[in-house]
């Protein structure tokens, strides 16, 4: 860590750019094989799957064949149908539920940013939440479809099923890229249209674009089509909590942050501030309106929401929040 | 509370300064941020850009001004004036006052280890020694020479001048008188200081114990280095051989102190040119020898020269005038006489003396006669206008009615009956068996004294007359045993020492004192040193005794051994005369170097304590180490508030 006289007035430079993050280890990998997904009210429209299902009075032992199709799990092909129809079938050896989740993910410029070197971007801890939720979903045979999302959707992984995607599909959040700005609202409208098919739909996102209210119209489309919403919302210590605001604005040097420009890392406008205490009370009284605004819309459309901050260990904390909103099991 | 250095307090410009810094208003710091609506709907009012704005009251502002402020005032050196403490370190300064006696007789010119002179390697222990006093302490510096010379110090610049003239102080020579300079050291003390003394020298000195005591201070010997082993001509003397008149003796005596026997050679020069050579033996350890010799005739100087390398090469070498030259300050004696009188061969007899013979008439003629030192009255009546044009001291013999002099009468067959035998006029005289055919009878006037009297009057009288010291001899030589006799020249030339100004010497010890007393119409003298320095003393006149002569001169810088020239000029600029005095570095005490071994017991042995310390001390506290600690503290509270939020953030991080 460099070392500067700490006089006033001197200029502490611009935010870091950003580096190379590493998104996920071994130790990560291990805690995700322990985790399964909750079903939720959602019922099965697939043939594979784990999950049990809430349907009553169904064969436990035999369901029915399914043709192959690409991304099934070929351990379950019956090949004595093989042998006697010469063509490739599923065997649905119990009724199971088949879960397809998809995962919006915010890969915007607001989501590269992180408060602190100590800790990850939002993007970052973004993508392990999403490989978090991806990998369990996956290893029940779910159907998984990571849409990663700016100003427009990106280039998608999936949909893929079967525990033999999980790699493919943790090497691919690992790859992706920044997507420029935000429209959040949009593509989400997009999204819901493209898809006919409802499942679980996990937002991952700031949602630092539009206002709570704006999210309601699409939740609710979202419900009446049969989806089961999620949103996790992804937030930095810095952006949360006014210490938190005023030691990133202050930099090395308390004392230095006497006067700041703060610019917008999507749109480039400016604000030229003194961070006292007063300024960081308001600015702490305007976050926290707005987060009670996004929770209320999301409880009054029966949308699941989960805030998440950068710094917390997505292996520990952020997974028994998880676990305890019943994302995960 | 005072500052010792106000100058200092300078430093307080720092205060503002750093107000000055944390008011100002620089380029902000630029913060990327996603997503800003929340700051601006939280900062409603943009941030003014003004260059100034009112100060942020930060703990660190406080901090660095707090140090800042606390080192300004450090800088000014404050001193309280009571007792304090700085946990259980107590503040108080006591002043001292050191009281240095520095050696400077003529033994200090010998030469030690590296070729610097004794003198010279104590004047640096002493400059070390007054380097190391501070702010309230005060240093008194004796310089025992033949006199004992007083500098003194009691604050910083003063300090510093003293230091610069002891660096520039040349050796006074002479012998040095220790316990004079222990008495003046102990009338000396600066009170209110714990006083201490050093003793620089070489350890040639002697020191009563009881003097020692009288200082109330212990006195530390510091003895400078040098070798002591040397030889020195001690005296040297000439006169006239019984023989030959014209062919002077000349005797000298050469001492060895050193602990070796010394064979050299010894060269007589006269008038520069060697006249003689003789080796000699010297046994050690104050063995001595006598040497002497026949000088050339007509030769005017005489010196002696010991040809051996010793420690202090000045004493080997000693000079005599043998005569006085024509240009001498010679004694200007004016006879008035109208007949030959046996006092003109007894006056100009008188060495050094030049006698003029004018007859009594001219005395009232108002004629200028010229300057002389005495003026002899012979069977003269001399008029009070025609003494005072002479303004001379008078030796009247047989004075006659009609002068200034109130003579009543003839005293006839006079003979004595009182004499003032403690008179420096009879000194030596005998006057057994003299008789007077007549002598003046004279009305002995207020505030003479009859040294010499007979039953109806004086015979020998002193006085004053028109302003001038007088010895009046009423009786008539012509009519008396006394020329005959040899108390008559003896009776004379003890009234011309009397009268006549005393001449100067015509040799000195290196460091005594030259002293003597300028002739008539004399307004300045002029001593020229050996080494070219001329010093210029205007004569003062008063009356020092009973006359109005000129005040003796006292020349006390004979430290370098040579030839002195005294030259008197009068009111005019004139010269009126010069004459050489030879300094000789040769003595018998002070070519001795060796040290004695009784001086460190001397010293020693002296009770220490006395009231050598005031009972009623100031008392002085210095406050600059604990405004000096205040601004360390500050500084290191300032660091920590600096530092502590990232150090917290770091470990948040972690």
């Amino acid at each position: 860590m460099s070392r500067r006289w700490p006089w006033p007035g001197r200029s502490a430079g611009s935010v870091e750019a950003p580096v190379h993050e590493v998104v996920f280890d071994e130790a990560f990998l291990g805690r995700l094989r322990r985790l399964s997904m909750l079903p939720g009210q959602l019922r099965a429209q697939g043939i594979a799957g784990e999950h049990r299902s809430r349907r009553r009075g169904v064969s436990p032992e035999f369901a029915d064949f399914k043709p192959y199709s690409p991304g099934d799990d070929f351990r379950r092909i019956d090949w004595n149908t093989y042998a006697r129809l010469d063509g490739l079938f599923i065997r649905l050896s119990e009724v199971t539920s088949e879960l397809g989740v998809h995962l919006l993910l915010d890969a915007s410029e607001s989501m590269q940013w992180r408060g602190d070197p100590a800790r990850p971007s939002k993007f970052t801890q973004a993508r392990r939440i999403a490989g978090t939720l991806g990998y369990v979903a996956l290893w029940h045979f779910d159907r998984v479809t990571v849409t990663p999302f700016g100003d427009r959707a990106g280039h998608a992984f999936g949909p893929a099923q079967g525990r033999s995607q999980a790699l493919p599909m943790l090497k691919a959040l690992e790859a992706m890229p920044a997507l420029g700005g935000t429209s959040l609202l949009d593509t989400l409208a997009r999204y819901l249209h493209a898809h006919r098919r409802p499942g679980i739909l996990v937002i991952i996102s700031d949602l630092l674009t539009g206002e709570p209210e704006d999210l309601r119209p699409l939740l609710r489309d979202a419900r009446a089509r049969g989806w089961e919403a999620t949103i996790v919302q992804v937030l930095d210590e810095a952006e949360l909590l006014p210490e938190a605001a005023a030691q990133f604005l202050a930099g090395e040097d308390p004392r230095a942050a006497t006067l700041v420009e703060l610019v917008d890392s999507e749109s480039g406008a400016t604000v030229r501030l003194t961070p006292d205490d007063p300024v960081l009370a308001r600015y702490g009284e305007q976050v926290a309106a707005w987060l009670t605004g996004i929770e209320a819309v999301c409880a009054d459309e029966r949308a699941g929401y989960l805030r998440l901050l950068t710094g917390w260990d997505i292996g520990e904390t952020a997974i028994a929040l998880l676990r305890e909103r019943g994302v995960v099991a | 509370m005072s500052f010792l250095w106000p100058l200092g307090l300078l430093a307080l410009v720092g205060v503002p300064a750093i107000l000055l810094l944390h008011m100002r208003h620089t380029e902000p710091l630029v913060r990327r941020f996603p997503a800003i609506r929340f700051w601006q709907a939280a900062e409603p009012t943009p941030t003014p850009q003004a260059r100034f704005r009112r100060p942020p009251l930060t703990l660190p502002l406080v901090l660095q001004l707090l140090a800042a402020l606390a080192l300004g005032l450090a800088l000014g050196r404050p001193v309280a004036s009571r007792a304090m403490d700085l946990f259980g370190v107590d503040l108080r300064t006591e002043p001292r006052h050191l009281v240095v006696l520095l050696d400077g007789s003529s033994s200090m010119a010998a030469t030690g280890t590296g070729g610097a002179t004794r003198w010279d390697s104590a004047k640096s222990a002493a400059l070390s020694r007054l380097e190391e006093l501070g702010e309230g302490d005060a240093a008194t510096v004796l310089v025992l020479g033949s006199q004992v010379r007083s500098l003194g110090a009691s604050d910083g610049p003063s300090l510093l001048r003293l230091r610069e003239r002891i660096a520039a102080l040349p050796l006074p020579g002479g012998r040095a008188d220790l316990d004079a300079a222990l008495a003046l050291a102990a009338d000396l003390g600066a009170p209110g200081r714990e006083r201490e003394a050093v003793l620089f020298t070489d350890g040639a000195l002697a020191a009563d114990p009881a003097s020692v005591a009288r200082l109330g201070a212990p006195v530390a010997l510091e003895i400078v280095p040098g070798g002591g082993a040397n030889a020195a001509i001690v005296s040297i003397a000439s006169r006239p051989s019984p023989a030959a008149p014209d062919v002077p003796s000349l005797y000298t005596r050469i001492v060895n102190f050193g602990p070796d026997a010394v064979s050299a050679p010894v060269v007589l020069l006269a008038d520069g040119l060697e006249a003689a050579r003789q080796e000699v033996d010297i046994p050690p350890e104050g063995g001595a020898v006598e040497l002497g010799w026949a000088l050339p005739p007509g030769a005017r100087t005489a010196t002696v020269r010991l040809d051996y390398a010793d420690a202090l090469l000045a004493d080997n070498e000693a000079t005599l005038p043998l005569a006085a030259g024509e240009s001498a300050l010679a004694l200007r004696i004016l006879l008035v006489s109208d007949s030959a009188s046996p006092l003109e061969r007894v006056l100009a007899a008188i060495p050094g003396a030049s006698l003029t013979v004018e007859p009594g008439e001219r005395l009232e003629s108002g004629e200028a006669l010229g300057r002389f030192d005495l003026v002899v009255l012979e069977h003269v009546a001399a008029s009070q206008e025609a003494l005072a044009r002479l303004d001379a001291p008078l030796l009247v013999v047989a004075p006659q009615p009609g002068g200034a002099l109130p003579v009543l009468g003839v005293l006839p067959n006079p003979a004595i009956d009182r004499i003032e035998a403690g008179d420096a006029l009879l000194a030596g005289v005998d006057l057994t068996g003299v008789t007077f055919s007549e002598a003046a009878l004279l009305e002995t006037p207020p505030g003479a004294k009859a040294v010499l009297g007979s039953a109806d009057g004086p015979l020998a009288l002193r006085m004053t007359l028109s302003g001038q010291d007088a010895i009046v001899l009423a009786f008539d030589l012509a009519g008396s045993n006394l020329p005959r006799r040899i108390a008559f020249p003896i009776l004379i030339a003890n009234a011309v020492n009397d009268l006549a100004p005393a001449p100067p010497p015509a040799g000195l010890a290196l460091g005594e004192p030259l002293r003597f007393e300028p002739r008539a119409g004399a307004a300045t003298v002029e001593i020229a040193a050996p080494g070219g320095e001329v010093v210029s003393i205007p004569v003062a006149r008063g009356r020092g005794g009973s006359g109005a002569g000129a005040q003796p001169v006292v020349h006390t810088g004979t430290g370098a051994p040579g030839e002195y020239r005294i030259i008197e000029k009068d009111a005019s600029g004139a010269m009126t005369g010069e004459m050489a005095v030879v300094v000789n570095a040769g003595h018998p005490r002070e070519s001795d170097l060796r040290p004695n071994p009784g001086l460190a017991e001397a010293l020693d042995a002296a009770p220490s304590g006395g009231d050598g310390v005031a009972a009623s001390s100031p008392v002085v506290s210095y406050l600059w180490p604990l405004l000096a600690l205040l601004a360390l503290a500050a500084l290191a509270a300032e660091w920590i508030a600096a530092l502590w939020p990232r150090r917290a953030a770091l470990r948040g991080g972690r």
